[in-house]
């Protein structure tokens, strides 16, 4: 039985801004499984970053409800967040702490004991071969370097689900294939996986399945072969940008999709 | 995993904030450099100041100069002889102004004899009326002819003194230059005005040794002062006092900046925010593991300033110039110390609350440095000379910690105003932390928009039925300070006696009742839990009455026990000049109308206090642990009583507390906030109508006086009384403790 880590059912939230309202999220539904990659996609200001807050617990919906491990972010989001990792674009280290003691440190903000924090880390730094700079201190270390750090940081406490957001940017094709190689490790580890980006080719190359986000609509869900079923599109590419004229044209009455 | 926050994991999260603000070589430099640099640097100055500031006239030779007529007389070679008579105290006449110049001048050269440290006199003749001279500086006082309107008068002297005197050769030279001489000299001149001061001890000199030679020998001046410094102080004492503590205040401000700036806005910038926020740890646990690292960096900051600075006046020397003997002991310097913690713990909640609304160091920096700016003002308003560190100052932030370590350092502090001004930094500390709390890692300071300053003053959106600690605390922050300038103040307005109560009446209606309640109406706090305004159950009715009398009634003995006892242990404040108030108020409070009386100081303390200490101050703290919410409700009581009460005394502490503790337990027994104010309010009524009939109760002879024991048969009634009393409450609350429990966890 396929057991769905997330549960995101309804979701809506409209913001205020400048005396207009907003809508950042309009009836946003979808579930990820365990050992499953979900690529959120959609353009800057789609609404990624405001899903990704709400399964967070950390912004509560207008409506709609999210799950996470069974437990609603409503009803104790602690919980939730203590079922979750999470690795994001602007994330960034300690300069003055040495890698063993940050991750420590965020193994001891997630509660885990020291001695599991000690085996954790050791584990961790084999996988994702932090051994060399293991005890050097974060400032001395490489883009490619802290990004492993960041990485191993959102594992440290072992949590079933995964929340990527934009995991690639600014990296180069070295530090991007370190991210890839990550989420399939991820994946082979049976945790749910939600990789928010607005990089189609990436997604392309390591989700299971997609929901493409405009403006607050989750417009399309499903795998790969559906999407393409539905947007007659060989290429998320295409796919995103027949969604974006669908839904230009929506607006104005018509609702079939050009061919590209 | 268990997510409990034990103090072993909050102990290792306040190791990581300190480890890496230590590490970074920034704060080092404020640590370790700053004081290295600063103190020699800062004892040069002084030094310079001090010498300048005792160097008039040192070694210099006061030019008096002789006008024309004056020329050929004896005068000028009388001027420089009897210059000899200064350093004949038997003679010459002391100045205090004077001694302590010379003192300064013999201290300063390591010479205990007058010798010749005192300005060298030279007169010389003129060939004018010398005013231009005068002017332009050449001459430092001109004497002239002898005044008009005494001439007369001076020739009849002279002739009166020659016919008895005549003969006698010692005293010949003198009598012609007997009568008035004009001086005159530069206003405001210190050089001049010294000139006229040596010319009068000269001519006083002369004066007396004239006498003594035409009296006697034996002869003895009737009335002599014999001016003895004790202590050496500066001038700039006061002053330096004063600079001592705003320098070290003001380091270990700068101390404290850069660590508040790098653990709150740093981990934006650096964008380890978002993944402390994500953490099911609570955000105000992190906080406060970043407040600790902020306070020991900045403590460790005031070490090193103190050290250093202590070190630099000691071997300066400089100590000794300021202080005089002994002032400086470890006492001092262990006081200061404690209030730069307090200062410390209070500075960096502010920074921390500033910082934690920044997005990133440059911001941070921006909003700090108006900050500082303000700092400095009262920073250096408390230098002022004239500045009386009185109640209101004591409640003004850094100005009253500056103001009090001054007076630590001169050895003149006071209790009173130290402890408005710790309870008061307190508070703002208290208060400080709580906008921290909501500030840091929140929604509008992660993806800020330009409203949200007004977010953060914005109701919220849901209603709450209890009131966090974080609430209470900016309260009290803002209402302590109000209620204690406003009930200074405000009965100053009017000589009548009733009318000040009535006013303070009014202060403590808009302030202790009105405004937590405004203010839980502005937070959408539900009156009816925060403030327990639920009437106790039908059925427990009549047991509380019988119970409120009971503890009522004798609840004040155990109280007027424990003003003795802390008076025996040295818990005390109350003297002479306060104890004549107290009885001069009672004495005034018999001759108002016993019913206003009961009105202004039974009924509304215990309506106004029940609904703030009981009411938010309780259900405040009450989310935890029901003991630690009575016993700190009942301190910050007694805290409250102790310090705005018209005659602050420390020993009202313990009585208050103790009263505070029942109430406390009352409340949460019975669930209800009206027993405890029916009981305060008997409480308090019963003491007060013993007051009014205090002469028909000596009459009757069952009046006890203000400083004995009760009578031990009056404890023992009185204990079994308040037992009863309490054993009834308990009752009352029979059933209810599940419930008890409950709203506790």
């Amino acid at each position: 039985m396929v057991i769905c880590l997330i549960v995101t059912s309804n979701l809506s939230k409209r913001f205020q801004w400048a005396g207009k309202a907003i809508d950042a999220l309009n009836g946003v539904t979808f579930n990820v499984s365990g050992g499953e990659v979900f690529g959120l996609l959609g353009p800057n200001g789609a609404g990624k970053t405001t899903t990704l807050r709400i399964i967070m617990g950390l912004m509560r919906p207008d409506s709609g409800y999210v799950e996470v491990g069974g437990v609603r972010t409503s009803r104790d989001s602690s919980a939730v967040r203590a079922n979750i990792g999470m690795v994001s674009t602007n994330d960034g280290v300690y300069p003055f702490l040495s890698v063993r003691e940050m991750l420590l440190y965020f193994a001891d903000l997630y509660a885990v004991p020291m001695s599991t924090a000690r085996k954790r880390l050791d584990l961790l730094v084999e996988q994702l071969d932090l051994s060399r700079f293991v005890d050097q201190r974060c400032c001395t270390l490489s883009t490619g370097q802290k990004q492993r750090v960041i990485l191993a940081r959102g594992l440290m406490h072992d949590p079933p689900v995964m929340l990527l957001d934009e995991p690639t940017r600014g990296l180069d094709v070295v530090g991007s294939q370190t991210v890839f190689e990550f989420i399939s490790h991820l994946k082979d580890l049976g945790k749910a996986v939600l990789l928010s980006t607005h990089r189609l080719d990436e997604a392309e190359r390591v989700c299971d399945r997609f929901g493409l986000l405009h403006r607050g609509n989750l417009m399309y869900t499903g795998t790969l072969d559906e999407i393409r079923a539905d947007t007659s599109q060989e290429h998320l590419t295409d796919m995103f940008l027949c969604m974006m004229k669908s839904a230009e044209q929506e607006k104005s009455g018509d609702t079939a999709c050009p061919t590209v | 995993m268990s997510n409990r926050l034990t103090p072993v994991r909050l102990l290792r999260l306040c190791l990581k904030e300190l480890r890496e603000s230590l590490r970074d070589r920034r704060t080092i430099v404020t640590l370790v450099l700053m004081p290295l640099l600063v103190y020699p640097l800062l004892s040069l100055v002084l030094n310079r100041v001090l010498l300048t500031g005792m160097k008039p006239n040192q070694g210099s030779t006061i030019i008096v100069g002789v006008s024309t007529e004056l020329r050929d007389s004896g005068l000028p070679s009388i001027l420089v002889d009897g210059q000899a008579l200064l350093y004949d105290r038997q003679l010459s006449p002391v100045y205090l102004e004077t001694t302590l110049e010379d003192q300064k001048l013999l201290s300063s050269s390591g010479r205990e004899d007058g010798g010749t440290e005192l300005p060298s006199l030279k007169a010389i003749g003129l060939s004018d009326d010398g005013r231009s001279s005068l002017r332009d500086g050449s001459i430092d006082l001109l004497i002239s002819r002898r005044a008009a309107d005494e001439s007369e008068q001076d020739s009849e002297d002279q002739r009166s003194a020659k016919s008895q005197f005549g003969d006698d050769e010692a005293i010949k030279a003198y009598l012609n230059l007997i009568g008035t001489y004009e001086v005159r000299y530069r206003k405001d001149d210190q050089r001049s005005e010294r000139a006229l001061q040596i010319v009068e001890r000269v001519l006083a000199a002369i004066n007396n040794r004239t006498t003594q030679e035409v009296v006697g020998r034996h002869y003895s001046i009737p009335f002599r002062l014999q001016a003895t410094p004790v202590v050496m102080k500066s001038d700039f004492a006061d002053l330096l006092a004063t600079m001592i503590p705003l320098v070290l205040v003001l380091m270990t401000m700068a101390g404290a900046v850069y660590p508040a700036i790098d653990l709150t806005a740093g981990e934006r910038e650096r964008g380890t925010m978002e993944a402390l926020i994500v953490s099911p740890t609570p955000l105000h646990a992190v906080l406060f593991a970043k407040y600790v690292a902020v306070v020991t960096v900045a403590l460790l900051t005031a070490l090193a300033n103190l050290g250093a600075m202590t070190l630099t006046l000691w071997v300066s020397g400089i100590s000794k110039l300021i202080f005089g003997d002994g002032i400086l002991s470890a006492g001092v310097i262990g006081t200061v110390l404690a209030l730069l913690v307090l200062f410390t713990m209070f500075f960096a909640a502010l920074l921390l609350a500033i910082t934690s609304f920044a997005k990133s160091f440059k911001e941070a920096q921006a909003y700090l440095i108006p900050l500082m700016l303000l700092a400095l003002t009262p920073g250096i308003m408390s230098l002022l000379p004239d500045v009386k560190f009185s109640g209101l100052l004591a409640t003004v932030p850094l100005v009253n910690i500056v103001l009090l370590a001054r007076q630590v350092l001169v050895g003149s502090a006071e209790w009173h105003t130290a402890l408005i001004s710790v309870t008061c930094t307190g508070f703002y500390a208290l208060a400080a932390l709580a906008v921290a709390g909501k500030l840091f890692g929140s929604d509008a300071s992660m993806h800020g928009s330009q409203g949200s300053w007004r977010d953060l003053l914005s109701r919220p959106k849901f209603w709450q039925d209890m009131p966090r600690i974080d609430q209470m605390a900016m309260t009290m922050a803002v209402m302590f300070p109000l209620y204690f300038v406003a009930s200074s103040l405000l009965p100053r307005l009017s000589e009548d006696f009733e009318t000040r109560l009535s006013y303070s009446v009014a202060v403590s209606f808009a302030l202790i009742l009105f405004f937590p309640l405004a203010v839980c109406w502005f937070a959408k706090i539900r009156f009816t839990t925060a403030f327990r305004l639920g009437l106790p159950r039908a059925w427990t009715w009549p047991l509380l009455l019988p119970a409120t009398l009971l503890v009522a009634s004798s609840a004040w003995m155990f109280a007027h026990e424990l003003v003795l006892i802390g008076q025996s242990a040295g818990i005390g404040t109350i003297g002479e000049e306060q104890m004549e108030f107290v009885q001069r108020m009672s004495k005034q409070l018999q001759q108002v109308p016993l019913a206003f009386v009961l009105f202004a100081l039974a009924i509304t303390p215990a309506v106004c206090e029940e609904f703030l200490f009981r009411g938010m101050v309780l259900s405040s703290m009450h989310r935890r642990s029901a003991l630690s919410a009575i016993v700190l409700s009942a301190v910050v009581f007694g805290l409250m009583h102790v310090l705005t009460s018209n005659v602050l005394a420390v020993e009202r502490f313990l009585p208050s507390t103790y009263m505070g503790l029942i109430l406390g337990w009352i409340a949460l027994r019975t669930g209800s906030l009206w027993p405890g104010m029916v009981v305060h309010c008997c409480h308090n009524g019963l003491l007060l109508a013993v007051a009014h009939y205090q002469d028909e109760l000596i009459e009757m002879g069952i009046f006890v006086e203000e400083k004995s024991h009760l009578p031990s048969h009056w404890l023992i009634a009185g204990g079994v009384m308040l037992a009863i009393g309490i054993l009834l409450f308990w009752f009352c609350g029979w059933g209810k403790v599940a419930h008890v429990e409950e709203e506790s966890n």
